[in-house]
């Protein structure tokens, strides 16, 4: 009864601090901190921005008479892909060449990193990067101004009033003009084709694989064809994005990289400053607005979009290609009015000045912070607690269990019980000083009360079996890796025939697992248990519940708490979604087990309160078995086809198959979390749980039975 | 002599003539076990990840790294001096072993063979000595082990945990020449079991010409030879009632007096070994490459800390920070911090040499100058040896659990410090810091708790001979 009670304690302390950790997060926007520049270089606004309405009719007259060109491409019928984008291309380097800036095409294989597609030899995607060289440097540090246009885009208006490859355009004119007597930084312009991906792919190609070569020092690298001038290290980048779908009332800015990578804060506080400073900053938005959300408040609205974006691992711009280079970066995004075309533009060149004050790197501010608005930040110091609260049900009950664990193994030499029988008896010449000690010493060695109730025996079969389910967790996060091109016609394959196909290989997964291995596993340990159902060995084969719920849990511990350095916003999102299930299932098999074993216990009083006592277990045991079953059916579901097929619904309402595909090429390209977490973790997470619940279930039978 | 020697002699031939029936078994067992593990390493090989553990500095150091012997050996071929230039400095033998598997542009190896097969052959032959250490223990060094059933999994179990341990695993398919250190070291312990004096004292000789450090184990290696050399000579009763007192004290004081002339012989029998091996291993490198320059790119520096890299030590980021007009006196002290434990260990343990074997190898991964995995892997394997007096380790489940997220976070702030530049060094280094806490609590929780054991049996052999007394 102690232990029951304390068990629920234990589950009603850990709710609590759970859904604290949930709703700490509703405080976070009224508590946020103003965000300060904490690097005194960067002094936004210092200097007065001289972009004025000269410069631009510039950024209108590019985009008219580029959105021209293209518009004649694409009513051209004779030209191909790889035409438009080579015309559209030379049309950029020849009048980016009359202002006076060196510029070049670099060429890159359309198939770079994508697998699946047949590669021909004239496929070539087109970038052109300009390089602005500063008068008073030495040419070592670099910042980036990048941008995107599609050549193949046939819905582009003939007259478009502003475009991305404009603005850039007017503004390297600009800076080329008037900046030269302050550039201390080359200014390098990359304007990327994005004519050959295909709709769903979010991020430019054309970017990875410019930063890619700028970055290879090998002499045979990909395309030597490009004569490739360098410009130093890249300190910084600024990414611009132009689209209809930005809404023509606001200025936004998105900081979130790859894998929710965030730039430092200072960067976003610089732009902040200045829009300060424009008076616009009540313009400045973090993320697009979702008009169905309306009724949550703004902040905590912006917040969890934020977080959304950050798990979701996805750039949330182009931006998110520098990432893996060390370069802070950042997409600044407006839709195509001439209005926001002139602030943003002046926003730009004050940061680019701002960041030519640079002395060294960006380092001073943070690199971990959810922003709630562009001028409130939370730090890590203050969101960490919450993941920690919502954790720290399993890490209470994990620790709890390893300290227990830990008093298992006894040396049986040290508790020889001639030693403790001589001991209690007086007769013995020990000085009573030396008697004491060892008193001492025998509750040192024990530790106390903590003691558990698995043999060496059953921490190594539970062992075993997470080491098991973990292996088969390994091979479905590698094998697709490994043999990425067959995976790829695998999952093409099983599209046809449908969803079903998934569950009927899960099951057969699972029927494997469940009724062959784990029995063959069983008979190993426990060849006894089997034949003969004496009722020691099945409460033997029981007892290694413990030690199966640390090893098991273990691993999706160590995955959130270490995780959550790189993205916190996903393990935020991945505890929240998958703590109540394993502490769940952990205290219903222990609740279970109790109740079987006062039903034991009470078995020597007299005979009335044996069969009363064997009535109400055998109704208990009915009852259990059908809280057992919806248990069952509650984890089937939540497995990870189920999830599979929710999130490919409901989330990103495309086939199963291509979810798994796309998260597969997600984690080739931005290295986010959710194809980890799935296959390493979750898999073999869900394995264990069904694993426990069953394993109490079989108990329970036989001692029906008996 | 006497009958203590006679039960040993006749308790180890029982054993013999059971282990010949029973053995088969078992062995097939650790045939099956070798050949997993041999898969496992031949799949990570072929699906190339010996790239990316190369290059991992958890895993590889300056002093064992594959892609730096490549280089030495390529100079080599080429008539230079492999340690022209500043990637190679590991001993001149390693080349030696790995020239037959050395392939440039020119022509193919002289066996034909990739190199990964030495790391693979190595391995096996590290967890078939492991096995047959644990067979020896019983015999030699009853105080650590009780006498195994004929048919017991420990041997096997000991073999397996070496092989499917993830460090080993890691240095394996790392390329980490480490390895052959490890396979001398154990190859110590084995000769040093079976009583063969020149072989373990060589093999000791061996390790240390790899890397300095493992000069120490002499120490224990000789503590366990003279259980071979000096069994333990006690009077029985039945000798002791024959003679008076006065003799018995006069004959006890005789044994005691040419022990010690014979232990003082023994000893420095074992130097003269040592000495002799270790100078002509250094006279068959310079023969090799005809050069002194060797001694000083290898040993200086290893003990000079030339190379501040971070790895999974303690000397880079301390040896970055301090000023260089201490740097001399600090490296004094870390140093001599690994070289000291030895002596007080000595005393303290003389008992349990194979324990001060084990301490001795995981002070050196711990704080020699460049640590890796592979060091850790080496003292790990050997703990399940000692299972006997350490299965009242108290920490042993927080240590593997600290064990487990260093080697995740490590790389993951190494990620943050060198890829996306959201961390620092001092990030990475206070990992290390928390991996070092965390042998050093291995230690010290194991040998307290031998402490206390040795304790509470004293004690308990206090009662016995009390009772005895009594009932006499």
């Amino acid at each position: 009864m102690k232990d029951s009670r304390r068990i629920v304690l234990l589950s009603f302390l850990g709710l609590s601090l759970y859904l604290s950790g949930i709703i700490s997060f509703y405080y976070y926007p009224e508590n946020a901190h103003q965000t300060y520049l904490s690097e005194n270089a960067l002094m936004p606004g210092s200097a007065r921005v001289t972009f004025d309405y000269q410069d631009f009719n510039k950024i209108q007259e590019f985009s008219h008479t580029f959105s021209k060109l293209i518009w004649r491409l694409n009513h051209n019928s004779t030209l191909d892909k790889s035409k438009r984008s080579i015309i559209a291309s030379e049309w950029i380097q020849k009048s980016l060449n009359e202002i006076g800036i060196e510029s070049f095409i670099h060429k890159y294989p359309i198939t770079y990193r994508n697998n699946n597609s047949s590669n021909s030899n004239n496929n070539n995607g087109n970038n052109i990067y300009s390089v602005l060289r500063a008068p008073h440097s030495d040419g070592t540090e670099s910042i980036i101004l990048s941008g995107s246009f599609n050549s193949s885009n046939s819905k582009l208006l003939e007259d478009e009033e502003i475009s991305s490859v404009g603005l850039l355009m007017s503004i390297m004119r600009h800076l080329y003009q008037k900046g030269r007597n302050w550039l201390a930084k080359d200014i390098v312009l990359l304007i990327s084709d994005t004519c050959s991906q295909s709709d769903t792919d979010s991020s430019s190609h054309g970017i990875r694989a410019w930063i890619d070569d700028y970055h290879d020092s090998t002499l045979l690298s990909s395309f030597q064809r490009n004569y490739f001038p360098r410009a130093g290290q890249i300190q910084a980048a600024i990414n611009i994005d132009v689209d209809k779908k930005y809404s023509p009332e606001k200025i936004f800015i998105l900081p979130e990289g790859s894998n929710g990578q965030l730039p430092n804060l200072d960067l976003i506080n610089t732009i902040g400053r200045l829009a300060k400073r424009e008076s616009v900053s009540d313009k400045i938005s973090l993320s697009l607005d979702d008009p169905s959300l309306h009724f949550i408040p703004n902040n905590l609205r912006t917040l969890a979009k934020f977080m959304l974006n950050q798990a979701s691992g996805v750039p949330t711009g182009d931006h998110g290609m520098f990432n893996s280079y060390h370069i802070d970066s950042v997409t600044v995004a407006i839709s195509n009015t001439p209005k926001s075309a002139l602030i943003v533009s002046r926003l730009l060149v004050g940061t680019v000045r701002s960041l030519n004050n640079l002395l060294e790197r960006l380092h001073q501010s943070f690199y971990y912070y959810l922003l709630p608005s562009p001028f409130h930040y939370v730090s890590i110091g203050e969101y960490m607690i919450s993941l920690g609260l919502i954790i720290s049900p399993l890490v209470i009950r994990v620790l709890y269990l390893l300290f227990t664990l830990s008093s298992t193994f006894k040396s049986p030499t040290i508790f020889n019980k001639k030693s403790s029988s001589s001991l209690s008896t007086s007769s013995t010449s020990i000085p009573q000083e030396k008697k004491r000690g060892i008193q001492k010493l025998i509750v040192l060695l024990t530790g106390g009360e903590m003691k558990s109730d698995d043999s060496p025996r059953d921490i190594l079969y539970s062992f075993s079996i997470v080491c098991l389910f973990q292996l088969i967790g390994i091979l479905a996060f590698s094998l697709p890796l490994t043999f990425s091109q067959s995976t790829q016609y695998l999952l093409n394959y099983l599209s046809n025939i449908g969803t079903l196909s998934l569950f009927i290989l899960f099951t057969l997964l699972y029927l494997g697992i469940f009724l062959i291995i784990l029995p063959i596993i069983d008979r190993l340990f426990y060849p006894n248990a089997l034949k003969a159902t004496s009722e020691q060995s099945l409460v033997l084969k029981y007892k290694g519940g413990s030690s199966f719920f640390v090893f098991s849990n273990l691993p999706i511990l160590i995955f959130l708490s270490t995780m959550s350095l790189l993205n916190f916003s996903f393990c935020t999102f991945a505890s929240i979604f998958s703590i109540p299930l394993c502490t769940f299932s952990f205290y219903q098999t222990n609740i279970i087990s109790t109740i079987d074993h006062n039903g034991n216990s009470t078995s020597s009083s007299t005979l009335q309160q044996q069969q009363q006592q064997q009535k109400s277990s055998i109704s208990n045991s009915n009852l259990n078995r059908v809280k057992r079953l919806i248990l069952n059916v509650i984890y089937i579901l939540l497995s990870p086809p189920g999830v599979i097929v929710y999130m490919s619904h409901f989330v990103f309402k495309q086939d199963c198959f291509a979810f798994i595909s796309t998260i597969i090429q997600q984690y080739h390209h931005y290295s986010n979390l959710m194809y980890p977490f799935l296959t390493l973790i979750y898999l073999p997470l869900s394995l264990s749980i069904l694993k426990s619940i069953n394993n109490s279930t079989t108990f329970s039978l036989k001692q029906k039975n008996q | 002599m006497n009958s203590t020697q006679k039960k040993q002699t006749s308790s180890s031939t029982t054993t013999t003539a059971t282990a010949t029936n029973k053995c088969d078994s078992t062995f097939k067992t650790f045939i099956f076990i070798s050949l997993s593990a041999l898969l496992l390493r031949f799949v990570l090989f072929y699906q190339g990840f010996h790239f990316h553990f190369s290059n991992r500095n958890e895993i590889t150091t300056p002093l064992t790294n594959f892609k730096r012997l490549t280089e030495g050996l390529h100079l080599w071929d080429l008539g230079l001096s492999p340690y022209s230039g500043s990637a190679y400095h590991q001993s001149p033998l390693v080349l030696l072993l790995f020239y037959p598997f050395h392939s440039n542009n020119l022509s193919t190896s002289l066996t034909g063979l990739p190199p990964q097969v030495v790391f693979l052959v190595v391995d096996i032959l590290i967890a078939y000595l492991l096995r047959e250490i644990t067979k020896l223990i019983p015999q030699v060094l009853p105080k650590e082990m009780k006498p195994l059933e004929p048919n017991s999994n420990l041997p096997n179990i000991t073999a397996a945990l070496y092989l499917f341990n993830p460090f080993s695993i890691f240095t394996c398919i790392g390329m980490s020449t480490i390895v052959i250190n490890n396979a001398a070291i154990i190859l110590s312990l084995y000769y040093s079991l079976k009583g063969n004096l020149f072989q373990s004292v060589f093999f000791v000789a061996l390790s240390s010409y790899f890397s300095i450090y493992p000069i120490i184990l002499l120490f224990p290696v000789s503590f366990i030879l003279k259980r071979h050399y000096f069994p333990e000579q006690t009077l029985n009763t039945a000798t002791r009632q024959q003679l008076s007192p006065q003799q018995q004290s006069h004959l006890e004081k005789q044994l005691q007096h040419s022990q010690t002339t014979m232990s003082i012989l023994f000893y420095s029998r074992i130097v003269l070994f040592y000495l002799l091996s270790f100078s002509s291993l250094i006279y068959l490198s310079y023969t090799l490459l005809g050069s002194w320059e060797f001694l000083s790119k290898t040993y200086g520096f290893t003990l000079f800390v030339e190379d501040l890299t971070p790895n999974i030590g303690l000397f880079w980021y301390y040896f970055i920070e301090v000023f260089d007009h201490f740097r001399n006196f600090f490296l004094f002290i870390f140093q001599y911090h690994v070289f000291i434990y030895c002596i007080p260990l000595a005393i303290r343990l003389k008992n349990h040499p194979l324990f001060y074997f084990w301490a001795l190898c995981a002070i050196i991964a711990t704080f020699k100058s460049y640590p890796a995995l592979g060091d850790t892997a080496l003292h790990v394997s050997l703990l399940p040896l000692l299972n006997e007096p350490l299965k009242g380790v108290r920490y042993s489940f927080i240590v593997i659990v600290v064990a487990i997220y260093v080697t995740v976070l490590a790389p993951i702030l190494w990620q943050m410090w060198i890829y996306q530049g959201t961390g620092n060094a001092n990030f990475y280094y206070t990992i290390n810091l928390v991996f070092t806490l965390a042998q050093v609590l291995l230690i010290v929780d194991s040998l307290s708790v031998l402490l206390k054991l040795d304790y509470v049996n004293k004690i308990n052999h206090l009662e016995e001979n009390q009772e005895k007394k009594k009932i006499e």
